[in-house]
């Protein structure tokens, strides 16, 4: 589904690789980003919650554990780049003309994935998954492109995607002394925040203008890095008509499906080519592409990533992980654990709503993957006494200093007592959790939006504009059977009732005495609002005016439900610029020595090719194509996971299967990374990131390379597809040079 | 997918009379002196067995198509004393004079390598006793016997063990291929840990007998019921357990791997180390089907290492081999004899032993 700007936003903590850049489909969508202002006061918060020493539970303490100069990840900036590091570990003289080249080639695609150049005629790799949309958008009405895979067979065959566009990064310049002297004069924490912002605004725009006049391509981004205590203009170059030119069926692009998802040893193609065209609608000139490397890489070598992570968790406070650890993710996980029990007994189902059942289903049970994998990870003591030994670290750090001390002394304070309001709302919230995303009833969510909608249109506090686009996103959601959505109505008002109680005056009032189950099927079968057609002529005439039975409900629902939201923001708010302090601080203490949290812009990260201990015994380095049929036989009487297209089942004997098809290293990667080179230390291209492995999924806390690893597409694999399955000469011809 | 509920239990033990063979070395014995009950047919819960039922006859066929080796078993898969087990049942043992690491092919009869010292034993018989002091059974030639109490120590059980001195080594694989990957305790697994003897009369011809398992080409299918048979200390029985699927490394397990995967290994570890497979055998697993089931696994510990792993049809689908524990969950490792048959042609090229497992097949696959 696409949302517009005005409300689309991802849940935090999901935008690792499920919603960062995993196919569209998989996004949790929350619908509304803005509290709307409830009239009547939030009560303070009763912070009688003794304050838990966030050491003493733990079977492992700091003294146990060596703080690593990267727990805080890889992902260096290219204002900043790790000259002296790449000599230290890797022997290689990386100089300014080396970045530059790592840079160039490098590609932002979309809105949450990455890409490179693979020729100097603009041809663009990406991921099948960060293709998946535009493979849909540009199918003719006959044809199912996603299932049969699509292959270009001269230039004017190569398919426009609408709306569609990747940036490459051409100059960078700090910027960070004029953003900070717009502040110097505000007091006050969130208006000094605000008011650079505001200034990296102007800066963007007027930069742009500037830019604008050179070449009409370009446009300048101001990126705050440090959390705000470094600022930096990049100039990018927008290439807007991209085209379709090569991917494989959807069997091989996600071969292993849900399951294998953050799985490796792993066997996908998760490939796709794009090619960039000029204004002139000629192939664009792009001489700073990448080499196609026919040997590809061995285990041991050193290989860079340069990619567009969007963020971590890695630079807040102990008691906030810890915060994070027994409610947020404890409450998410069970959350999508009950959507997945509810839904798995209707997938499956045909008729009208089955697709977006499905997308349902596969967004639910993937999140609950990802998120339990981080639940596991924070449940391992040894990585809150890591974190731990680090902030000791920074405490003691900050104590030498006596300008440092003063005004950062009472940071972490904060931090502990903001975590212990948040303890005790934390039942009240658990009310909503994934209330009103792209997750649950659209009955329900069209309900909230129609309240949101009705409300800002009668306070007149937005333009049509915004109202339009509001409307949009909300007749955007996608209908699911109706029996699905009367079991997810049944499951909120359960998580409600266990929430606030029975004798909860709104529950009372929304309930009526009545079993939620029947209150479910009578809102199911009588409400305009499970289908699409109903809600937009409902949201025509008036919604809340309406007779619709889940008007009643949802009046008593919604001031609850934004006066939950907007306690949690102003914790968010309050969180989020002492996080922006400690980055601060952390910035004062070690400078630029650690690259700040990603921030879905261009990064570097160093690492080797290799296996890891994993399931008692040793993941190799590469997986073979052997594997993949290995899995494909081994699969098939259970599961359709592992199927394999027609023309894949009898590989020409000229297709030798040997060959390498994914590969691990050691690179630090996040959530929009996807579609990122890998490259060797001569920058030819080696492989095509995609995912990371199970283990890798706690490294939204910490940053380890022990057995975590960035899994990608072997380049000698894609090579060998396409030239003994697909038969793309055209493409092999070009990546390879040949005349 | 969620870990099935593990169903492995006990379901039986049964007494019969002393088969044929037993018979013909007792001519003085009376067969009904060592029937003390009979119990004819056993009924298995129905949505354990899937509907089927499992008699007496069964239950005998089990125990004698059983094998047992000093802490492993075997199963026979002919009717000329032909066996399988796990290929460390047999390299492990005191007499084994081999090169340590290598294969071994006997291409006939005359060539089958007699294995001194190994021991192979049958339980014909079972006897209840009033008291510990009354065992008879052992006035039987090539026989010997065990008592043991009943739990209450009111009874006690004589079990009489025939015993065949003569066996000899037909086929083992090299510890390369059986041990492959080295990944003792895993599974998903790849690896052929297998090996065929033959048992021998005393008059030195190959063992003649009924109570054997046909020997099956096709995988397991998914939650199948199978069973196995041991003498586990002084408790003999047959177990069930069945084949599935279980969620490890954020994915979920294949119902078998197959020989593709053997491939796969090989060359992903850079054919080289643990995984390095014999000069030949990729061309030769190639030449056959290696889309052939390899391995599976079965919920709960195995009865034993090295026994035959049976379906409801006596058919043998495979050969336990080594205790696994995945994300905290117990299974059987198993060697599936597609896998197993798939490179007896065309990596060992065995064809007298393929010959010898398709006459008592029921399937024909030897057609193919």
């Amino acid at each position: 589904m696409k949302m517009n700007n005005y409300s689309a936003w991802l849940i935090g903590g999901l935008l690792l690789y499920t919603g960062g850049c995993a196919p569209a489909a998989l996004e949790v969508v929350q619908v509304i980003n803005q509290p709307l202002v409830v009239e009547e006061q939030l009560q303070a918060s009763n912070a009688s919650v003794e304050a838990p020493d966030p050491m003493a539970s733990l079977t492992v303490d700091r003294f146990d554990v060596d703080v690593d100069r990267f727990d805080g990840g890889k992902m260096w900036t290219f204002d900043n780049p790790p000259v002296g590091w790449l000599a230290e570990a890797y022997g290689i003289d990386a100089d300014s003309v080396w970045f530059a080249k790592a840079r160039l080639g490098a590609l932002r695609f979309g809105v949450n994935c990455s890409a490179s150049f693979v020729s100097g005629q603009g041809l663009i790799l990406t991921n099948h998954h960060c293709a998946r949309e535009s493979i849909v958008e540009v199918s003719g009405e006959e044809e199912d492109l996603l299932e049969a895979g699509f292959l270009a067979a001269a230039a004017v065959d190569e398919r426009k995607v609408p709306d569609l566009y990747v940036e490459q990064l051409l100059e960078i310049s700090d910027v960070t002394r004029r953003v900070h002297g717009a502040s110097r004069i505000v007091r006050g924490d969130n208006e000094r925040v605000r008011a650079r912002r505001d200034k990296a605004s102007v800066i963007a725009d007027e930069l742009t203008s500037a830019a604008r006049m050179r070449d009409s391509t370009l446009r300048v981004e101001v990126v705050e890095l440090y959390s705000g205590e470094r600022y930096a203009a990049y100039t990018y170059r927008r290439y807007e008509d991209i085209r379709l030119v090569m991917a494989p069926e959807k069997k091989l692009g996600y071969f292993g499906g849900e399951e294998d998802n953050f799985t490796f040893p792993r066997y996908t193609l998760d490939m796709a080519f794009f090619r960039a065209y000029d204004r002139e609608g000629n192939p664009a000139v792009t001489p700073e592409y990448y080499p196609w490397s026919q040997d590809g890489v061995g285990a041991g070598d050193a290989v860079f990533v340069v990619g567009n992570p969007g963020s971590t968790s890695r630079f807040g406070s102990v008691s906030q992980l810890m915060f994070e650890r027994d409610y947020t993710l404890v409450q998410q996980v069970e959350a999508f654990q009950r959507r997945v029990d509810v839904l798995q007994s209707f997938v499956g189902m045909d008729g009208p709503g089955a697709d977006a059942l499905e997308n349902m289903w596969f967004t639910t049970s993937n999140s609950l993957k990802a998120l339990s994998g981080q639940l596991e990870g924070l449940r391992n003591d040894t990585l809150i006494a890591r974190r731990s030994a680090a902030e000791f670290q920074i405490r003691e750090d900050l104590f030498q200093v006596d300008s440092l001390s003063a005004r950062y002394g009472a940071l972490f304070q904060e931090l502990d007592e903001i975590q212990l309001s948040k303890r005790a709302e934390a039942g009240r919230m658990a009310a909503f959790t994934l209330f009103g995303t792209t997750i649950g009833s659209r009955i329900l969510t069209r309900a909230l939006y129609g309240y949101y909608y009705a409300n800002l249109q009668r306070r007149g506090y937005v333009d049509e504009e915004t109202l339009d686009g509001i409307r949009e996103d909300a007749l955007a959601l996608e209908d699911v059977p109706v029996e699905v959505d009367r079991a997810l109505i049944v499951l909120r008002f359960e998580e409600l009732l266990n929430a606030l109680g029975a004798q909860d005056p709104t529950m009372r009032s929304i309930l009526e005495g009545l079993p939620t189950d029947s209150l479910a099927a009578t809102l199911a079968t009588t409400t305009a609002l499970s289908d699409s057609a109903g809600f937009a002529a409902l949201l025509e005439e008036g919604f809340l005016g309406s007779e619709d039975p889940v008007v009643p409900v949802i009046s008593a629902l919604a001031p609850l439900y934004f006066t939950a939201q907007q306690q949690s923001e102003s914790f968010k708010n309050r969180e989020d610029l002492l996080v922006a302090e400690l980055a601060s601080l952390r910035f004062a203490l070690y400078g630029t020595d650690i690259p700040p949290d990603a921030s879905f812009s261009l990064r570097f990260s160093d690492g080797r090719v290799g296996g890891y201990a994993y399931n008692g015994t040793r993941a190799p380095a590469f997986t073979t194509f052997y594997g993949l049929y290995d899995h494909f036989y081994a699969h098939r009487t259970v599961s359709a996971s592992w199927d394999l297209p027609e023309r894949w089942r009898d590989p020409p004997e000229t297709f030798d299967l040997s060959t390498p098809l994914n590969l691990v290293s050691t690179n630090d990667i996040t959530g929009g990374n996807s579609g990122s080179p890998l490259l060797n230390q001569n920058l030819e291209i080696v492989g095509l990131v995609f995912d990371g492995n199970i283990e890798s999924l706690p490294n939204v806390y910490v940053f380890s390379d022990r057995t975590a690893r960035t899994v990608s597409v072997d380049v000698r694999a894609i090579l060998a597809s396409l030239q003994h399955v697909y038969k793309a000469g055209r493409i092999v011809e070009e990546i390879l040079k040949i005349e | 997918m969620k870990n099935s509920s593990i169903v492995y239990g006990v379901i039986g033990v049964f007494l019969l009379s002393l088969p044929a063979e037993a018979r013909q070395v007792n001519p003085s014995g009376e067969a009904d002196t060592v029937i003390v009950r009979h119990q004819r047919y056993l009924h298995v819960p129905t949505e354990h067995m899937g509907g089927s039922m499992v008699d007496g006859d069964w239950i005998e066929h089990m125990r004698l198509g059983t094998l047992q080796l000093p802490k492993c078993a075997g199963a026979l898969v002919s009717a000329d004393g032909l066996a399988v087990t796990s290929a460390a049942c047999l390299r492990s043992l005191e007499s084994w004079i081999r090169p340590a690491d290598s294969a071994f092919v006997a291409d006939e009869l005359s060539m089958e390598h007699q294995l001194t010292g190994l021991k192979a034993e049958r339980l014909v018989g079972i006897r209840e006793l009033e008291r510990a002091e009354d065992p008879v059974s052992d006035t039987l030639p090539g026989t010997r016997t065990e008592v043991v109490a009943a739990q209450d120590s009111s009874s006690f059980r004589e079990y009489i063990w025939y015993i065949y001195e003569d066996v000899r080594l037909v086929l083992i694989p090299s510890v390369d291929v059986a041990n492959f990957g080295n990944e003792g305790g895993v599974y998903p697994r790849h690896a052929l840990d297998f090996a065929f003897f033959r048992v021998y009369d005393e008059r030195g011809q190959p063992l003649d007998t009924e109570s054997y398992f046909a020997w099956s080409d096709r995988p397991p299918n998914h939650r199948e019921r199978l069973f196995t048979t041991a003498v586990n200390e002084n408790k003999p029985f047959t177990s069930m357990s069945i084949s599935d699927t279980f969620t490890y490394n954020g994915t979920v397990t294949p119902p078998y791997t197959t020989l593709y995967g053997m491939l796969d290994l090989h060359y992903s570890h850079g054919a080289t180390g643990a995984w390095e497979l014999p000069a030949q055998w990729s061309a030769g697993i190639q030449k056959g089907d290696p889309s052939a089931a390899l391995n599976f696994s079965m919920a709960g510990r195995c009865a034993q290492i090295g026994t035959g792993v049976i379906d409801i049809d006596m058919e043998i689908l495979g050969v336990a081999f080594d205790h696994a524990v995945t994300e905290g969950l117990q299974r059987c490792v198993v060697v599936s004899t597609s896998g197993v048959l798939s490179v007896l042609r065309t990596v060992f090229e065995a064809e007298n032993i393929v010959q010898e497992l398709a006459r008592q097949a029921r399937s024909t696959y030897e057609d193919e």
